[in-house]
């Protein structure tokens, strides 16, 4: 199989299973039990005004018909009404969406830039105490709910040592930047504004670290397990014996067999970083599309809660395809199949 | 048989880790069950109020301090820790045999059925379970504590179903799934007969560890607002009532957090042990 | 006797290793000599100390709980307590190993050309990759490997085993090692291909007057491979000699054990399982006289 033939594949499973998934939420969402109708409208409305209603929504149609419009609707971007902000779904996770986007990428790339290196150390070091410690913090970090980092990391960089801001993306006395991709970090650099870089940055480490943790944790500790299984094996042992530079051996030879299983699991965490958004933004009082959603859920707005779990699922599918692909460069067996 | 006399007990006892995790898990489990004997104040955990000591700090009256409305959290945890505990037995009773029973299926019984139930466990786990479980509460009428059990349940069933495909893939090319074919077997047979049993230390070190993950959703949940309703003692819920008031009421959001870490942490250990015991990957 | 200097000369080496439950000496006094071009084989079952031997040689045993003592004198030199960059000079380049499944040996995540760069770099650190890339498809073209540049650009899990295996021999050949160490060469294949690795390997071998010490436990490969035997018993050396000696007059019961244990075209069939084996290591150890 060619890297093409498995990409072009990789994509159509995706696009299925996004199908897959949307069919499963609408069943859901209209499976209630209750009247969408009457929920949507409240308690005092008519009951003509709830007739109305559900004759504009559909909803006296079959569920296949209902599905059917439904998509259509998708594809022309209108994902409905939310009852709870009174504005089209799709305004809605346009303005909300790039204040997540900007949370979770960052979250990432702390999951990488601080697990890779601590489960390196670890694994490097082993049984040692450099070792012990990287181990417990990963183990806390694993074993510790996001909400509760949320707390913790506010209390101490907010109350206790008063480093950090605690809520919304950027001080508001400050002038925002002109809104290129919605990412506050990349549009006020792009604009040379470092002022409102630093900002933005300094309101976004504690969330974003709060949704990491967990993450972090598990990457460090697979790194580590990996990296000594790497160690144990032959061809390592190979390379001692010609004279590979240990230099070489570490970051080279062993760190890309390594890698691979760590490259899989940061994929799967990303759905756990995912859910966190909804627990730290809610801690955070971050403007995201975590927090819209926790609130349509309460609200019981169902185009929210739909829209919601359509774009979560959406997102994490895109990031999986980008770590498969990562995966097939640094493993070259999986064409063999 | 005595199960401390065993060689594997004693190769898990090997690691000072695990324990302590089984240490910590059986004080919980413990703690949940005698409950009603153990906590000075167990009228505290149904509708009660105390305006006179609300919001109190942590004394020798109140081990742990009381919250806005003067119960006392040190009886709420402990009474918590059943509510955490429950959530997890129930939701692995319900989620462990639907998963596994799939997993069967999709590994051993034809390429068909492989399509379509592993197809369904992809749809199913391209939703992050936290937000599949949000959602399914949040489209019934009233979240509680049930409603948190169905929810969680389906979004964890997924995950046993790939575990047990991908065992029963390597496991159904062995000899001995082989030669009970041959002598007439039927496939519902093997595959709760033969192919099970040797899935069950994979099996049990996931239940395990999962153990503590489903309370650490759970808790997650309500600390949403989305599982056990006030009055019942939810761990979660009380970090959550108790974080508007922080800083300065610090023990009323803390000790119930930290009450999940101490009972995710102690699952965690044992589980890690069982995967170093058993040498498995889950 | 031969005229070759004394490349090889392994001293009273003794290896021990602290465990949890006390010492374990694995290596009790072994001395083993070595002449330039010679090929000898050590002989003996698994746990006997053989493969360790290899590791000291190359300085590979460098644990914290890992006791050494004796001497290992290459060329001239006692090579046993080196430093780490010291090996790293001798290694790949006048000492080379073969290990005994190739498979296991190459990093399956790098194309052979990048495997063997390394090697490479060894003869030269400052060549280039382009000149690397020349030199090793020559080596390869002179083992009768007709297309050099598919195998550089495969991965590993691309060649057969016994190409693999070629490839293997050649990396360790290249730079012209006086010793080649041999562990078990080619256990993993079949055992044609192991036939034609070690024909190879006698060929190469013979080519550039490199040693060869070969780590086996298989008799059929002493026979057909080795000038001089040393047999080993639970590290102790148990018989020394020429291999026309050790095979038609076996001196030590334990070399007659391992020699009876080879299944005989005649049909006689393995010998009776012995319930009561002698612990041959209270027996001493047999030299044949040099002839």
């Amino acid at each position: 199989m060619s890297t093409s033939q498995y990409f072009i594949r990789r994509v159509f499973i995706s696009i299925i299973v996004f199908f897959g998934v949307s069919i499963v939420i609408f069943c859901l969402a209209r499976l209630i039990p209750g009247d969408p109708a009457r929920i949507a409208l409240g308690p005092f409305a008519t009951k003509e005004m709830v007739e109305q209603y559900r004759e504009a929504l559909h909803l006296n149609e079959s569920i296949f018909i209902q599905y059917k419009i439904f998509i259509i609707n998708l594809f022309q971007g209108d994902l409905g009404i939310s009852t709870y902000t009174k504005r089209p779904v799709l305004v809605d996770l346009i303005s909300y969406f790039p204040a997540t986007l900007e949370l979770v990428l960052m979250s990432g790339t702390l999951m990488i830039l601080i697990g890779m290196p601590l489960g390196i150390l670890s694994g490097k070091f082993r049984d040692t105490f450099i070792d012990h410690i990287a181990r417990i913090f990963s183990l806390l970090g694993v074993v510790t709910p996001s909400f509760l980092w949320a707390i913790i990391l506010m209390l101490f960089f907010a109350y206790l040592i008063p480093i950090f801001p605690v809520a919304e993306r950027m001080d508001e006395r400050l002038t925002p930047p002109t809104i290129v991709t919605g990412l506050l970090l990349i549009d006020s650099l792009l604009e040379g504004n470092f002022k409102v870089f630093a900002d933005a940055f300094s309101h976004l480490i504690l969330p974003a670290l709060a949704i990491a943790m967990p993450a972090i944790g598990n990457v460090a500790r697979l790194t580590r397990t990996n990296l000594s299984d790497v160690y144990d094996k032959q061809y390592i042992e190979f390379a001692r014996s010609y004279s590979y530079s240990e230099l070489k051996i570490a970051t080279k030879f062993a760190l890309k067999p390594a890698s691979i299983p760590t490259v899989t699991i940061i994929g799967l965490d990303f759905a756990l970083m995912l859910g966190n958004a909804f627990l730290v933004e809610t801690v955070f009082v971050w403007p995201g599309m975590a927090k819209y959603g926790v609130e349509v859920i309460l609200a019981k707005d169902l185009n929210g809660i739909v829209a919601t779990v359509l774009i979560i699922t959406f997102f994490y599918l895109i990031i999986n395809m980008f770590v498969d692909f990562i995966v097939l460069l640094l493993n070259p067996r999986i064409l063999k199949n | 048989m005595n199960i401390f006399k065993t060689k594997l007990f004693y190769k898990y006892s090997r690691n000072p880790l695990s324990v302590i995790g089984l240490s910590i898990v059986t004080f919980v489990i413990l703690l949940a069950v005698f409950a009603p004997l153990i906590t000075p104040y167990p009228e505290h955990v149904g509708p009660f109020t105390d305006f006179a000591n609300k919001s109190k700090p942590p004394s020798w009256k109140y081990f742990f301090g009381t919250d806005k409305i003067g119960r006392d959290i040190f009886t709420r945890c402990i009474y918590g820790y059943r509510i955490s505990l429950t959530l997890g037995i129930v939701v692995l009773s319900i989620a462990a045999p639907i998963g596994v029973t799939m997993g069967l299926c999709a590994g051993y019984i034809g390429k068909k059925t492989e399509l379509v139930l592993m197809r369904i466990t992809d749809i199913f786990l391209a939703i992050p379970a936290l937000v599949l479980a949000m959602s399914i509460i949040g489209l019934l009428d009233r979240p509680n504590l049930l409603y948190t059990m169905i929810a969680v349940s389906m979004a964890w069933w997924p995950w046993y179903t790939r575990l047990i495909y991908n065992l029963t893939r390597s496991i159904k090319t062995e000899g001995y799934i082989t030669a009970a074919e041959i002598m007439g077997a039927s496939k519902i047979h093997i595959m709760f007969r033969e192919i099970l049993p040797n899935c069950l230390p994979s099996l049990l070190t996931k239940i395990t560890l999962d153990l503590g993950f489903v309370i650490l959703v759970g808790s997650s949940l309500s600390f949403l607002g989305l599982g056990a309703q006030p009055p019942t003692p939810d761990l979660g819920t009380m970090v959550a009532k108790g974080a508007s008031l922080l800083p300065d009421i610090w023990w009323y959001s803390l000790f119930p957090g930290f009450a999940i870490l101490i009972v995710v942490l102690g699952f965690n250990l044992v589980g890690d042990g069982l995967k170093d015991m058993f040498d498995v990957d889950v | 006797m031969s005229m070759y200097k004394k490349l090889l000369k392994i001293k009273d080496l003794e290896l021990s290793f602290k465990m949890y439950e006390g010492m374990s000496y694995i290596l009790k006094k072994i001395n083993l000599e070595l002449d330039g071009g010679e090929k000898v084989a050590l002989v003996g079952e698994s746990g006997s100390g053989k493969s360790v031997t290899t590791k000291l040689i190359l300085g590979l045993l460098n644990q914290k709980n890992v006791y050494k003592n004796g001497k290992i004198i290459f060329n001239n030199r006692d090579i046993l307590n080196l430093s780490q960059n010291e090996f790293k000079k001798i290694r790949g380049n006048n000492i080379s190993i073969i290990f005994q499944d190739p498979m296991a040996a190459l990093n399956p995540v790098f194309k052979i050309k990048t495997q063997f760069h390394e090697v490479n770099l060894n003869y030269s650190n400052k060549i280039s990759k382009k000149d690397s890339y020349i030199r090793s498809c020559n080596a390869l073209e002179k083992v009768s490997i007709r297309d050099p540049e598919r195998v550089m650009e495969s991965y590993p899990f691309q060649l057969s085993g016994g190409l693999a295996q070629r490839v293997v021999i050649t990396m360790a050949m290249i730079n012209k090692p006086e010793l080649l160490l041999a562990d078990e060469p080619s256990t993993a294949l079949d055992v044609t291909v192991q036939n034609q690795a070690l024909d190879l390997m006698d060929d190469l071998t013979r080519q550039t007057n490199t040693a060869v010490l070969l780590i086996t436990h298989n008799m059929g490969v002493v026979r057909k491979f080795a000038e001089k035997v040393y047999v080993i018993y639970r590290g102790v050396i148990v018989e020394e000699g020429t291999k026309k000696q050790i095979f038609d007059n076996p001196g030590h019961p334990y070399t007659n054990a391992l020699l009876n244990a080879i299944p005989k075209l005649s049909g006689e069939g393995l010998p009776k399982h012995d319930e009561n084996p002698p612990d041959y290591g209270l027996i001493p150890k047999y030299t044949h006289k040099s002839q």
